[in-house]
This record gives C-alpha cells, structure tokens and sequence, in this order.
C-alpha cells in the first residue's frame, strides 16, 4: 500500500512511516498541497496502517478492516464532509457526540475531516474545544486545499504535512481521465496550480469564451494571416487589466510553445493549425517578442500601448 | 443462503433488531439487517454504531420447525423495507435466498422480491462482550432504575459525560446516578446476591431509552455485561450491547447533603398539583420559577409573573420540623421529580434558600432526587 505513496509522496510517507513504527503518530495532523480525495485516500492509509492486524507488511489493503476503511465504512473511522459550502456547526457537534463515546470495534477512534478550511467559525471554535483535550484515544485528520484560511489557533495543535504538488503533465492526464475537456483542461493548467482552481476553471463560461476568442484570434492572425493590429482587436477585450493581459501572454505562451515543439499531445487544435503554418523559427520569434511584451507589463507599460507594440513588432518580423 | 422460515417468528425477530436500526446511519451498511443462518440457528443483527441489537431464532423450537435449512449463509437485508414487506405478505412459510448476482429472493407462495443486497464484507465486527463480568438484575427493577434518573441526565453536548447514566457497582450494590448540574436523581439498589467485583461505567441515555423500549412488560431476568467500554444487557434471546460514555463522570457522592435544617413531610399528588398550578403562569412568562415558603405550621406554592398575574397554592404539611424557609426552584424539575418517585408521601428535606435540597418518598429511602434553588434578586 505505500509504495504508491513512496513513489509520489517520499517526504510525506517517511514522515508517516517513521512515526507509525515509533507509535508517535501525532494526535492531529493536517494535510495539504493535493486534491481533497488524494489527501483522503492517504490519511485513510494511514487509519489502515494503524488498524491492520494481518501479519506482515501494514496495511495490507486486503483485508476486511482495510477495505472497509477506504470505502468508509469502518464504525470507528469517522469522515466529515461539508455540507453544502461548508462544514457546519452542528456536523462538529455530531462529531463531538460520536466521539464521546467509546469506539464500536477498535480501542481508538479517528476522524477526517475532509476540506477542513471550510468550517464555519462556531464549527472552528467547537472543534478547538476538543481536539485539544481529546477524551479517548482520538487522531484527527484534516484535509486542506489552501492552509491560510485556517484559524491559527487550529494550525498551531495539529502536526502540518505538505504533501508535494503533482507534476503539470501528470495532473493534465490524470485531469482527463477523470472526463475533463481535454484542450480546456490544458489552458486551465497553465493558469492555476491549485487543484480547486482548475476544476472551477475547466467550468467556468468565461473562461470558455476567452479560450474561444483567443483561439479565434490566432487562427485570424497566423491561419487567415490578418493583419497583427487588426487581430489584436479580437483579444483586445481580454486585456483591459494587466492581470489578465498577463493571463493571456501565459496562454499564448503555452500555445506557441507546444506548436514550436510540435508536440501532439495533449491535442491542442489550434497549435496544430499552426504548427502547419509557420515553421519553428517563426514560433520562436512569437515567443521571443511575448517575453518582451509580459516584461513591458510587468515593468508598468500601458497595457493597450504594449499590446499595439508587440502586434507592430510581429508586422514587422513577418515582413523581413 | 436458502432458507424458508416461519413468518411470525421472522416479524419478532426483525422487529426486535430493527429498533437499533435508523435511516440515517453514518455507515451506509448499517441501514441493512444482518442475517445470518447456520446449522442449528438464525442470526440478527441491526446496529446504529452506537446500539447493537442481536437476537437469535432457533431452527427448532419445542420440537417444531421454525427454520428450514437447505443452505447456510449471510445475508444483509434493507432494514427499511424488509420489516414492512414480512408483516405484508401472507403466508405462513418465507422463503429466503441469496441470489448470485448480488440480490435476495424473498418469496411466499404467492408473492415474491428480489432486494439488492448490502456487501457482507462492510459490515462491522460486533464482538458481544459475554466474557465480562456480568450480575443479574429483574428487569422491572431495570426499568424502575431508568425511570427514576434517566430525565436528569442533560441533554446537552457541552459536558458530553453528563448525557448518560452513570452506574457503580461495589459488592451487593449497584447504584446509578445521573445529572444535569442543576439536579441530580440517585438510586441505590440492593442486590441479591453480592458481586466480586467492582466497576463504574457511564451508559448513554440513548441507549437506556431504547433498553426501555425493548425491555417487554413481562418480567424477566436480564443479565448485564460491565466491560470497559461497552455494556451488555441480556435476557431470553436478546442481546442488547452499547457504547459508553468515555471521560471520569463528576464525584457525586459530596453533592448529596445529609443534615438538614427543615424537613418537611406532605401529600404527594397535592404537592405535585399546587405546583402543576402554580407554573401555569410561570411557565411562559419566566424561567418556570416557583417559591415555597414554608413558616410555623402551613406551606405555600407562590408564583409571580409580572406580565401574566400571580398565584398563591396553600398546602397543609402532614409534618414539618425545623426553620421557616422561603425557596425557589424551576417548577419542571420539581414535578419532573415527583413524578419519578412512587408512594403517597414525600419528604422534602433543606439546608438552606440558596443550598440544593432533596426529595425523597417517604416509604422509599432508596432514591434521591435533588435540586438546585434558582437565585433570585
């Protein structure tokens, strides 16, 4: 079961594995820097390891208490879940009831409490109450995508894991395999590296018709071979603050790129239509003027004027 | 799993489990019945994760057959719908069998349902705990011991320890107290036979109300099962095993004053009625307070609620010893007091306006009820 977590979590797992040989495991640990349902896939590993009494290599993954772990059907494995947008007052007060209580089929009881940065305040405070002073033998698990927005008060009584990032090319596959659109999943990911962020991205209609105008725009200017200034006017819209000027220069950054590298995967269409339209040094030299036009941008320059500079320059270019 | 089994046996059994059984379980797999059957019996088995209901069908009862085994097996059943569907239909015989592919046919000569069954493998390990140390008790005392303090237990979760019964057990006697930190009810009971050893667990109040509920009115003798962290009762076919409170329940035995400045003997039922009376107009306006006073020779229930008008209850002593003295107290946990006490005299026993006085029945020294004055200004 953990060679999995060896292989994409190192730190996290020797961290895990050492306490758990040492029976030290801290009473509250708290995880972040993944989705929510790979955070909870682990901290349920981390129950199994606990719980697992077949002899050998723990958890096994097999047996009845482990396979009822992970489905979430273990009497002394509580999960929370919010309810609605966030994670309620009276869920903890439940939660305390429960645990309150001696455990069903074990001598120690757990709980996750998955997207924990969305308790209320009273469910916060309600919590505080006894994950300081647990009355059994109790380990709590919370799940977090962003740890800022979690009370510091909470913070500093649980042990804090950051479990690393997935890699750009694997979070894109793994994106798709869960049914995303796969070329929106793309633009998405070279935005966000937050998980939540780019599930919302992915279906979000704004976001939907800057992709359209922006693919719109590039099969004007390097399919249709319009004029620069004439195609700007299509992306023009997209750029009226700095921010998401900057959002699109990323974007078209990424497209150039994989058409200068005339990747096939992920299918991007449109980099596929350019890739048939100009060859890599024109690719390059797109790149080449976009790094000059984000370093205006960033150096304060107007974003219109800059804007009309880097579409001049590429005049230009495509004429020598 | 084939079986076919006796309808009437079946509707007992399931209606007996199905009590520990609720809709909204935190474990999906527990809104199934476990059903298991093996050579010579039928096992059921319903559980909130908190409650565990297990009873057992022999397959042959007075030399009748009740079970007809042609294959063992575990089913889990849809609690929800089973016990509808077995007192529904009208046959005398069920047929019960596990079909491969994942559904269970239950069937009468005339009707049939196939049910999709709940995964065997989710469901809990429930290990009844039989190798504890146990004692007999009648189960009318049972429920006398429930009736009298189980209202006192508090019913919020800001002190969770406080929201069961807490039971001691030392030699040849079990004593149960609960409390809410504004009244407490105890109850010694004398046991028959004295017990070798000695142990103190904190039972839900939860759980009693469903012992209550299952305890049938036909007296019978129930076995308890003290573990440390769950408690078993017992009787006939029944087995009944819960979770218990954890935490070290408060030192209750100080609380309980035992000399006193006035003590006053009177009428139950006139008691309970002139303060029945006298929270009628409290009951909405204020926090349901009442005054005693109590000077030379008469009693007086008063109430005054500004807003709603006054009320004046005079009651005749049937003896009083001691100070004059003028109380009060919440008229709710006064009649809910009275209530649980049986007899037709009780003694109400002072040490103070501001210090927690007690009531007992007068022929019953076994149970106390006492209660916090309410300070007023």
């Amino acid at each position: 079961m953990w060679n999995k977590w060896q292989q994409t979590q190192p730190i996290a797992t020797r961290i895990l594995q050492n306490s758990l040989a040492k029976e030290r495991l801290a009473h509250a640990l708290l995880f972040h820097g993944q989705p929510l349902a790979i955070q909870l896939e682990l901290a349920r590993t981390v129950i199994q390891a606990k719980l697992c009494r077949t002899p050998g290599a723990r958890p096994c993954g097999m047996c009845s208490t482990c396979q009822r772990i992970m489905s979430g059907n273990h009497p002394d494995v509580i999960t929370i879940e919010a309810d609605g947008a966030s994670i309620k007052k009276d869920q903890i007060q439940q939660l305390q009831h429960d645990l309150s209580q001696t455990s069903f089929e074990t001598d120690e009881q757990f709980y996750i409490l998955v997207a924990a940065e969305t308790m209320t305040i009273q469910a916060a405070n309600s919590l505080l109450k006894f994950l300081e002073e647990p009355t059994g033998k109790q380990t709590a698990f919370l799940l977090v995508s962003n740890p800022t927005k979690v009370l510091p008060t909470i913070l500093s009584r649980v042990q804090i894991l950051q479990l690393l990032p997935p890699n750009q090319q694997q979070r894109l596959t793994e994106m798709v395999h869960q049914g995303l659109d796969e070329q929106r999943a793309f633009y998405a990911n070279v935005l966000t590296a937050d998980y939540e962020r780019l599930y919302q991205l992915v279906g979000d209609e704004e976001f939907r018709k800057m992709i359209k105008d922006l693919e719109l725009y590039l099969e004007q200017l390097e399919v249709q071979k319009q004029a620069p200034v004439i195609a700007q006017i299509t992306i023009e819209k997209w750029c009226q603050k700095r921010q998401s000027a900057l959002e699109i220069i990323a974007l078209l950054v990424a497209v150039y790129e994989h058409a200068f590298h005339q990747r096939q995967q992920p299918i991007v269409t449109i980099s596929e239509k350019i890739q048939t339209q100009l060859d890599r040094q024109a690719c390059q030299q797109r790149l080449q003027q976009l790094v000059k036009l984000e370093k205006n941008l960033r150096a304060n320059a107007l974003v219109t004027l800059a804007l009309t500079s880097y579409h001049i320059a590429l005049m230009n270019g495509s004429e020598a | 799993m084939k079986i076919s089994i006796s309808r009437q046996h079946f509707i007992k059994a399931i209606s007996t489990v199905s009590k520990a059984i609720t809709s909204k379980s935190v474990l999906p797999v527990l809104s199934g019945l476990k059903v298991e059957v093996d050579a010579t019996q039928m096992t059921l088995t319903g559980s909130n994760a908190e409650l565990t209901i297990v009873t057992h069908i022999p397959c042959i009862e007075n030399e009748q057959k009740i079970i007809d085994v042609q294959e063992p097996g575990i089913v889990i059943l849809p609690a929800k719908y089973v016990l509808e569907i077995v007192k529904k239909v009208q046959d005398e015989m069920i047929q019960l069998e596990k079909v491969d592919s994942g559904l269970i046919r239950l069937a009468t000569a005339s009707s049939e349902f196939q049910l999709n069954d709940l995964a065997v493998e989710e469901y809990p390990v429930i290990q009844l705990i039989t190798d504890q140390p146990d004692f007999h008790i009648s189960s009318n005392v049972l429920k006398t011991i429930i009736r009298q303090t189980l209202f006192c237990a508090s019913t919020s979760e800001s002190r969770p320890i406080l929201t069961g019964v807490h039971f001691i057990l030392e030699k040849n006697e079990l004593l149960a107290v609960a409390t809410d930190s504004y009244r407490l009810a105890q109850k010694v009971v004398p046991l028959p036979k004295a017990v070798d050893f000695s142990k103190n667990i904190v039972i839900p109040a939860k759980t009693l109300t469903e012992l209550m509920k299952v305890l049938e009115d036909e007296e019978k003798i129930v076995t308890i099962y003290f573990g440390d962290n769950k408690v078993l009762f017992t009787w006939d076919d029944i087995y009944l095993q819960s979770r218990l409170l954890e935490g070290s329940y408060p030192q209750t035995n100080r609380l309980i004053p035992t000399e006193f400045h006035t003590e006053v003997t009177i009428d139950h039922s006139a008691l309970f009625q002139a303060i029945d009376r006298a929270s009628l107009l409290a009951r909405e306006a204020s926090n349901n307070v009442v005054n005693l006073n109590i000077s030379a020779n008469k009693i007086e229930v008063t109430s005054n609620s500004p807003e709603v008008g006054q009320v004046r209850e005079r009651l005749t002593p049937a003896n009083l010893l001691g100070e004059p003295l003028r109380i009060t107290f919440n008229a709710r946990y006064a009649l809910e007091a009275l209530r649980a006490l049986d007899g037709d005299a009780v003694t109400i026993s002072f040490v103070g306006e501001l210090r927690p006085f007690i009531i007992r029945s007068k022929n019953d020294e076994k149970v106390t009820q006492l209660i916090l004055p309410v300070h007023t200004y």
